[in-house]
C-alpha cells in the first residue's frame, strides 16, 4: 500500500487551507520583470511558434484563402468545413485509411512492444544486449527506417528472393495497394523499442511476493500474466494505447517517404497516396490540399477538425481507461 | 474590469489585423509594364530566379548561361536557386517575397497562379520587346502557358510522349508498329510470352494509367477528344470516344489479369527510368513513355535496338494519329517582384536563348521550346528523336485547357482511372459522367 504525504499547508480534512485575505503580500514591479525576463524565451517562443500560427488556421479555415494568391480573402463561415464531409472523395479515403491504421496498427504495436519485454525479462544471459538490439530501431530516423524497409520490401528485394526460395510468390508490398499499410504496420513493430523498454520497466515493477503467491495457490504462466501482470502495467498500456493513437491519427513521415520511393517516377504531386491512394492518410491529404492544391483555408479546416477529433478520442480514452487501468494503491 | 475588456479586445484586433495582414495584398510596382532595350545602359540591378531544376549537370546549364548573360550585360547580376517547387514559390509569394522569376515543373499550375494574380501577364511584355509568340514558340506550349487571353509563363523545354517498341521482337514476329488501339492490342497479346508455370514472361503492353507516363494517354489526344469542351465542361459524358477509351484499357487489363498487371507496376514502377525499365530488361516489347527516355536508353543500354512511333489513337481517330500530349516546363514572373522589367529580360533571355535552350535540352533530355532552337538542334533529325519533334510540331498536339483548379481537375482524373482499372467502377458511363461532374463543380469553386 503507498500512502501518499499531504502537501505542506493542507488542512487536515484534504482541502487546502485558504490564506486570509491580503495576507499574501504582493510582488513588487520589478521581481515581475525578473520574472518574465527569464519567461520571455518561452512566452515568445511559444507566441511565434505555437498561439499564433494556431490562431491563424483557425482565422483560415474560416476563409477561401489560398496560399500565393493576390485575390482579396473572403469570410466563406463554415463552407471550408461543409466541404470536408460533402465534396471531396479523397477526404474519406484518408479518413479510412488513417482509421484503419488506428485500429490495426497502434494494438499491435503495444501489443509486440508487450510480448518482447516479457520474453526479454524472462532471458536469463545477455538480457541487457537483446534489449538494446530490440531498442536500437527506434532510435533511426523514420525517413533513414522507411527508406530501409523500401528497399527490404522492394518486390525484388531481399525478403521476396528469400521467400522465393522457400517457395513462396512475396507479394508487391508498399507496391501494392492491398499491402501498403501493412508493410507500414510491419515498419511500426519493427520500431517499437522504445515502447517496449517502457513496457520491460514496468513488468519489472511488479512486486514478486505476488507472482510467489500466486504460485502457491498454483496459477499457471497465463493465469499469472492475466491476473498480475496485466493488471499492474495497465498504466503504461493506456499509456502506449493513448500516445500511439495521437501520433497515427497524424502520421505523415513513413506514408510520405513510403509512397514517393515506390513510385520513382512522378512529380511531388503524385507521390501522394501511392500506390492507389491505399496510403493515403489524413495528414498526406492535409498536406496534398495546402501545398499542392493550395488551398490554405480548407486544408486549416481538416487541421482543426483533426485537432477536435483526436482532443474527444483523448477524453473518451482517458475516460473510458477507468475501466481497466490500475494505479498503484489499488485504486482505477 | 473595463480595463481588462478593453486590452483583450485591442489584442484580438491586433491578432485579425495581423492574420489579415498575412494574407497578402495585391503586387504594387511603380516600373511600367515594358521590356527593357538590350544593350542600352542600365542601372545595376540584381534578379533572382527560382527553378525546380537541382542535379548537378541541370545546374551548371543554368549558370554557364547565367554568366554569360552577365558579360554581356554586367549590369544585370542573376541570383540563381535551384531545387524550389511549386509549393516553396506559393509560400514566398504568401510571405511577401516572391523571386523575380520562378522556373516550373507544373505546367498544370499556370491558370491557377494565373487568374489568383500571382504571376504577371507577360504579353504587355512580349510586345514592348517584339517578341511575337505565334512566331517564337511552337503553338502546343502557349497551350499550356495561356489562361483565356492571358500570357501568364513562357516555355522553357518540353515533353512529347510516344510508343517506343523492341524492334528486335516485332521484327521476329513480322509486327509493324500499331497505328490503332485495335492493332496495339493485337500486337500486345501476339508479342505476350509466358513462363512454362503460366506467369508472364514479357507483356505485349501494359496500358494500366498509374504505370510510368500513361497517364498522358488518357487526356484526350489518342482518342480524339478534347477534355473540355467549348463551353469549359468535360466531354466524358458527352463524348462516347472515352468510354471506347476506357473499354480498350480495361479488355487489355482484363488479358493479362489484374493480379498480374499489379505486379508488372509493382515490380517495374521504382525502374521506370533506369536500367531495370521493362523495355531494357525484356519484360515488356512496348511502353509508353517521355522523350528523355531516349537519352536514359543511350546512356543505360546503347545497343538496345528500338523504335519509336507516335501512340495509336482509338479506331476511327486516325485522322489524329501523329499528335499526342505535349506539356513542359515553365517560367513564371512574379507579379510581385519589385524589378519587372529587369526580371523580364532575363526570362526573355532564358526561353529564347538558342544556345541556352540546345545545351539544356541535351542535358535534361527534353525538347527545345523555340522554332529558332529547333532548326538549330542536331538531335531533331535522329531517328529516336525526330518522332517526338514531329509529336511536338503537330498541330493537333496539345495539353488539356488549363484552369484555376491547378493540378486537381488531372488528379480527380487519374483517381478516377485507377477506381475504373481496379473493377471498383462498374458502369463506365455513368462512372465517367459522375468525375465529370465532380471535375466541373471543382472548376466552378475556383472560379472558372
Amino acid at each position: 500500500m503507498t500512502t501518499v504525504a499531504a502537501p505542506v499547508g493542507d488542512a487536515p480534512g484534504g482541502t487546502r487551507a485558504r490564506p486570509a485575505r491580503g495576507s499574501r503580500r504582493r510582488p513588487s514591479r520589478a521581481r515581475w520583470w525578473v520574472v518574465l525576463g527569464f519567461l520571455s524565451p518561452f512566452v515568445i517562443g511559444f507566441a511565434v511558434f505555437v498561439l499564433y500560427p494556431v490562431s491563424a488556421t483557425l482565422y483560415y479555415s474560416l476563409t477561401d484563402f489560398q496560399a500565393g494568391s493576390y485575390r482579396p480573402v473572403q469570410f466563406v463561415g463554415l463552407r471550408n468545413y461543409r466541404a470536408l464531409f460533402s465534396q471531396s472523395d479523397t477526404f474519406w479515403v484518408a479518413v479510412r485509411n488513417t482509421v484503419w491504421m488506428v485500429v490495426v496498427m497502434v494494438p499491435l504495436r503495444t501489443g509486440w512492444a508487450m510480448l518482447t519485454a516479457w520474453v526479454i525479462i524472462r532471458v536469463k544471459r545477455g538480457r541487457a544486449v537483446y534489449r538494446t538490439l530490440f531498442f536500437l530501431p527506434s532510435m533511426v530516423p523514420v525517413v533513414a527506417a522507411a527508406l530501409s524497409f523500401i528497399v527490404l520490401l522492394n518486390p525484388v528485394g531481399p525478403l521476396n528472393r528469400l521467400l522465393d526460395l522457400v517457395g513462396v510468390s512475396g507479394p508487391g508490398w508498399f507496391a501494392d495497394p492491398a499491402w501498403s499499410k501493412p508493410s507500414l504496420v510491419l515498419m511500426a513493430l519493427w520500431a517499437s523499442g522504445n515502447v517496449m523498454v517502457i513496457f520491460s520497466a514496468a513488468m519489472l515493477d511488479v512486486p514478486r511476493e505476488l507472482y510467489e503467491a500466486a504460485e502457491l495457490d498454483g496459477a499457471n504462466a497465463l493465469q499469472k500474466f492475466r491476473s498480475i501482470t496485466l493488471p499492474a502495467i495497465s498504466p503504461v498500456i493506456f499509456f502506449a494505447l493513448l500516445t500511439g493513437m495521437i501520433y497515427t491519427f497524424q502520421y505523415f513521415t513513413e506514408a510520405f517517404v513510403a509512397s514517393s520511393s515506390a513510385n520513382a517516377t512522378s512529380s511531388s504531386n503524385d507521390l501522394i497516396g501511392y500506390p492507389g491512394n491505399s496510403l493515403l492518410f489524413y495528414s498526406t491529404e492535409l498536406y496534398r490540399q495546402g501545398f499542392s492544391y493550395f488551398k490554405t483555408g480548407y486544408a486549416s479546416a481538416m487541421a482543426w477538425l483533426l485537432f477536435l477529433v483526436i482532443f474527444a478520442a483523448t477524453v473518451v480514452f482517458i475516460r473510458a481507461s477507468r475501466r481497466f487501468v490500475h494505479h498503484a494503491g489499488g485504486g482505477r | 474590469m473595463f480595463k481588462s475588456i478593453t486590452g483583450a479586445a485591442a489584442v484580438t484586433a491586433a491578432g485579425v489585423l495581423l492574420l489579415a495582414g498575412c494574407t497578402s495584398t495585391g503586387p504594387t510596382s511603380a516600373e511600367p509594364d515594358t521590356a527593357i532595350t538590350p544593350g542600352a545602359s542600365h542601372k545595376p540591378a540584381t534578379v533572382t530566379v527560382w527553378t525546380f531544376n537541382h542535379l548537378p549537370n541541370e545546374v551548371a546549364a543554368f549558370k554557364s548561361t547565367l554568366g554569360r548573360l552577365h558579360t554581356k550585360y554586367p549590369w544585370l547580376t542573376v541570383k540563381f536557386v535551384p531545387n524550389k517547387d511549386d509549393a516553396a514559390y506559393a509560400k514566398a509569394v504568401a510571405a511577401g517575397n516572391p523571386p523575380d522569376v520562378f522556373i516550373s515543373s507544373t505546367p498544370d499550375n499556370v491558370a491557377k497562379f494565373c487568374y489568383n494574380g500571382t504571376v504577371a501577364d507577360l504579353k504587355p511584355y512580349l510586345s514592348s520587346a517584339g517578341v511575337d509568340t505565334a512566331k517564337t514558340f511552337p503553338p502546343a506550349t502557349l497551350v499550356y502557358t495561356r489562361y483565356q487571353s492571358k500570357q501568364c509563363a513562357l516555355p522553357l523545354l518540353t515533353d512529347a510522349f510516344a510508343l517506343y517498341y523492341n524492334k528486335k521482337t516485332f521484327d521476329a514476329a513480322g509486327l509493324k508498329p500499331p497505328r490503332t488501339l485495335a492493332e496495339l492490342t493485337a500486337a500486345a497479346k501476339k508479342l505476350t510470352v509466358k513462363n512454362t508455370d503460366g506467369s508472364i514472361k514479357t507483356f505485349g503492353f501494359v496500358p494500366r494509367s498509374d504505370f510510368d507516363v500513361n497517364r498522358y494517354a488518357f487526356t484526350g489526344a489518342h482518342n480524339g477528344s478534347d477534355f473540355y469542351g467549348k463551353d469549359g465542361k468535360t466531354t466524358f459524358a458527352s463524348d462516347p470516344k472515352w468510354q471506347q477509351l476506357l473499354k480498350w484499357d480495361q479488355d487489355l487489363i482484363d488479358y493479362y489479369g489484374k493480379a498480374n498487371v499489379q505486379k508488372f507496376v509493382g515490380r517495374y514502377q521504382p525502374h521506370a527510368d533506369d536500367a531495370g525499365n521493362p523495355l531494357l530488361t525484356g519484360a515488356a516489347a512496348m511502353e509508353f513513355d517521355g522523350e528523355w527516355h531516349v537519352g536514359e536508353i543511350a546512356s543505360e543500354k546503347k545497343d538496345f535496338d528500338y523504335g519509336v512511333v507516335p501512340m495509336p489513337v482509338l479506331d476511327g481517330s486516325s485522322g489524329t494519329y501523329g499528335a499526342g500530349s505535349t506539356l513542359g516546363t515553365v517560367a513564371y514572373l512574379s507579379a510581385g517582384s519589385q524589378h519587372k522589367q529587369e526580371a523580364f529580360f532575363a526570362l526573355q533571355q532564358l526561353t529564347t536563348d538558342t544556345t541556352f535552350l540546345n545545351t539544356l535540352a541535351d542535358t535534361v533530355y527534353n525538347i527545345p521550346t523555340t522554332f529558332a532552337a529547333l532548326k538549330a538542334w542536331d538531335k531533331a533529325k535522329d531517328p529516336h528523336w525526330k518522332p517526338f519533334v514531329d509529336i511536338f510540331q503537330n498541330p493537333d498536339s496539345s495539353y488539356k485547357t488549363l484552369t484555376p483548379a491547378g493540378v486537381e481537375d488531372m488528379d480527380t482524373w487519374r483517381a478516377f482511372l485507377l477506381e475504373y482499372e481496379q473493377g471498383k467502377v462498374k458502369d463506365a458511363a455513368a462512372g465517367l459522367a459522375a468525375v465529370g461532374k465532380k471535375i466541373d463543380s471543382l472548376n466552378s469553386e475556383s472560379g472558372q
